[in-house]
This record gives structure tokens, C-alpha cells and sequence, in this order.
């Protein structure tokens, strides 16, 4: 089961890679090169390591979310379930954890 | 009105709702921040996140749609915006990514210390998504962006004192819209917590106001072409604005919040308005007005 999702992934990328890398050196086929239709603004780079890193957060935190909730550890927090408030804590969302 | 005016029209009609539902949203993710401690702020940070819940990301299909209608219909000007101006949308991408990530995670990890830490990021988000929009918004309308890809500087272009008033005044009159949570509030039988919404608005009304104030000043020598628009052609929609602005606020004091909703918005909308009509003919000032930027007139009539 956990093989067919890592194949899965494997092949949605794979196709992605095929179509991007494919075409290449044309951005659109046979009519506008890549090197024609990048931004010549200075400074690009930076934005590319930037998204990088940000993806690189969002993916650790997104396992470390998935773990915990998987290992049973949801259990609300000091001031939503516990304390004076408590009451109308809850009446005012009347919400349920892990509603959109 | 030709069909560039009008499409500009449709344009700006997605602007004013992104400015209102997008605003109200990032300013209920201000009031979030400013809520307090967190046991003391717990519950105004629980009626913010159920007042927000039906809108919160939907608002940004608001911006797709003013991003779509500008580089279908005005491809010169919009390719000009984002090449030049690219530094700070990127960062109000990065917000909206940050937040929509923080409220998720947030939602789904219930230990205090893991709440506090997305919901901080939740809450910068909100400050730096209006922000950097603000100064994109300031370039535009100080003459930065000449039209061409990437002609203009890509960090005067942004860092200036137009664009920093712009982002400055989107923040406060996003805080600002949060005064919607008061009748929210109120129809919850939370008359307490509707109070302390109240208080925060008309503190945040009365910064915007002396913002505005300062801000005249600003434009006057900073965007001396959009200033005279202002004065000029535009005159009549900025009293609308600050007549609807002061309207709020009396309306506030004597917490009639259903009808201050409504001025609030109108006041919101009229600073749109008035940047507009302050700008026609130009698209990019002073280079490139309305009809020039819409040169393919195919694209415009299917």
C-alpha cells in the first residue's frame, strides 16, 4: 500500500519532468525560447532559494503535523478544554477540531 | 465608455471586493494578533476564526480574478507591473502561503505552545499579505512603473514614500475592516467582546484618519501626478470616502454596527475609486493609459 502511494508520486512527477525538461530549449514549442521569455529583473535567484526554503519548512512541519495526529496527541488545548472560560470558549465557535 | 474602460471597471469592481472580503479577513488576522495573551484573547480569537471560516481563503479567488482580467485584457501593463514590481508580490505570496499554512496547521494541532506558534505566523501574515499589496499599489500610482518588462528599478520601485504609505494604509484600513466582528459579536450575545472590537476600530479609524492627513503631504511630493488627479477629477470621491469615513465612526460611538458596516465598506471602496479616477486615463503613469495598454481587441470582445 505505502509502495503504491510512493509510485504514484513517482509517476506524477516523472510526467512532469518529461513535459518541462522535453521542450526545452523552447517555453512555448517552436515559438518563444526560454531565454527569451525569462524576466531580466535582477535579483531572481533569490526568489527561487526563497521558495525552495519555504517549501522545505512547509514540508517538515506538514509530516511532523501528520505524525502527531496519527500518534493521538489531539488533545485540545489548556485554554480551549480546561478553565474558567471554558464555557464560552466553546459556545462562541462551537466548532469542531479539524473543521475548515 | 469604451470596452477598455469597461473591462478596467469589472476590473476594479474584483479589486473593491478583494479589498473588502481580503481585508476583513486579514484584519480579523491583526485583530488576532493584537487579541492579547492567550488565555485573555482565546475568546476573541474563537469568534474570529468562526466569523472568517465561510470567506477566509475563498477571497483570494478575488485577486486571481483581477490578475486574469489584467493580463488578458491589458497584457503590456500588467507584464510592466509584475516584472518590475515581482520583489513585493512575491512576499505578499509568501504571506498568503504562510497564512493559509499557520491557520491549517493551527487548526489541526491543539498543544498551546504549537497554537501559539502558528497562530503568531498566522497573524504576520495578515500584516505583511496587505502590506507589500499596498506598496505594489504605490508604485503604480508614484510613476515607478515605466511600461516594458522589468524597465522599471525593482527595489525604488517599491521601497518609496508612496508605497509606504500605501502598504501602511492597507494594513490600518484592513484592522480597520475588522469592524465587522462587532456586530458578529454582538449577534452572538457577546456585547463584551463587541465592545472591545468597537474600541479597536475607532482607534484604528482614527490612525487611518491622521494616516490619510499625513498622507496628502506625501503624495503631494512624492506622486505629484496622481495628487492632482486627487484634487482634481477625483475630488468629489475622496469627500464621499471621508464623509462615509466620519459616518462610520459617529455611527461606532453610538454602536449601531449593522449600518456602520455599510459606510465602512463604502469608505473603503472609495479610496479605490478615487486612486482610479485619480489615475484615468492612465493605466501606468504617465506613460501608458487605458486604451494603449488594451491594444488586442480580439482578446477583449470574446
Amino acid at each position: 500500500m505505502t509502495l503504491v502511494l510512493a509510485a504514484a508520486v513517482a509517476a506524477l512527477e516523472s510526467g512532469w519532468i518529461t513535459t518541462e525538461v522535453g521542450r526545452q530549449p523552447w517555453i512555448v514549442y517552436g515559438l518563444l525560447r526560454t531565454a527569451d521569455a525569462v524576466s531580466p529583473a535582477p535579483g531572481l535567484h533569490l526568489g527561487f532559494h526563497a521558495v525552495v526554503a519555504i517549501y522545505a519548512v512547509l514540508t517538515v512541519v506538514t509530516v511532523y503535523v501528520l505524525r502527531r495526529l496519527a500518534a493521538g496527541h489531539d488533545v485540545p488545548a489548556p485554554y480551549e478544554g480546561r478553565g474558567e472560560q471554558e464555557p464560552d470558549a466553546r459556545k462562541v465557535g462551537a466548532r469542531e477540531v479539524g473543521a475548515p | 465608455m469604451t470596452l477598455p474602460e469597461l473591462l478596467l471597471g469589472v476590473m476594479f469592481v474584483g479589486l473593491i471586493a478583494y479589498a473588502l472580503f481580503g481585508g476583513a479577513d486579514f484584519g480579523a488576522g491583526i485583530r488576532d494578533l493584537l487579541a492579547g495573551g492567550t488565555r485573555r484573547g482565546a475568546r476573541q480569537r474563537d469568534l474570529i476564526e468562526h466569523s472568517i471560516a465561510p470567506v477566509w481563503e475563498a477571497n483570494h479567488v478575488w485577486l486571481i480574478f483581477v490578475l486574469v482580467v489584467l493580463w488578458t485584457a491589458f497584457s503590456t501593463g500588467f507584464a510592466a507591473v509584475v516584472t518590475t514590481l515581482y520583489v513585493p508580490l512575491t512576499l505578499a505570496a509568501f504571506g498568503m502561503i504562510a497564512r493559509g499554512a499557520a491557520f491549517a496547521f493551527r487548526k489541526s494541532v491543539t498543544t498551546l505552545p504549537a497554537r501559539r506558534f502558528f497562530g503568531a505566523c498566522f497573524a504576520l501574515s495578515s500584516l505583511a499579505t496587505p502590506f507589500f499589496l499596498g506598496t505594489v499599489v504605490g508604485g503604480v500610482a508614484s510613476s515607478r512603473v515605466p511600461p516594458g518588462i522589468a524597465a522599471g528599478d525593482v527595489v525604488t520601485s517599491w521601497l518609496n514614500p508612496t508605497s509606504i504609505l500605501g502598504g501602511v494604509l492597507a494594513v490600518l484600513v484592513c484592522a480597520y475592516l475588522a469592524v465587522f466582528l462587532c456586530l458578529d459579536a454582538r449577534r452572538q450575545g457577546h456585547d463584551d467582546l463587541a465592545d472591545q472590537f468597537r474600541t479597536r476600530a475607532l482607534g484604528t479609524a482614527a490612525t487611518t484618519g491622521l494616516v490619510g492627513l499625513i498622507g496628502v503631504l506625501v503624495l503631494r511630493a512624492d506622486a505629484p501626478l496622481l495628487f492632482d488627479g486627487l484634487v482634481g477629477r477625483a475630488l468629489p470621491v475622496m469627500a464621499a470616502s471621508v464623509l462615509a469615513g466620519v459616518v462610520s465612526i459617529v455611527l461606532l460611538v453610538r454602536r449601531r454596527y449593522g449600518p456602520a458596516r455599510i459606510t465602512s465598506s463604502t469608505a473603503v471602496a472609495t479610496i479605490l475609486i478615487g486612486w482610479a479616477v485619480g489615475q484615468y486615463p492612465y493605466l501606468l503613469l504617465p506613460h501608458l493609459t487605458i486604451e494603449e495598454a488594451a491594444r488586442s481587441r480580439s482578446t477583449l470582445v470574446r
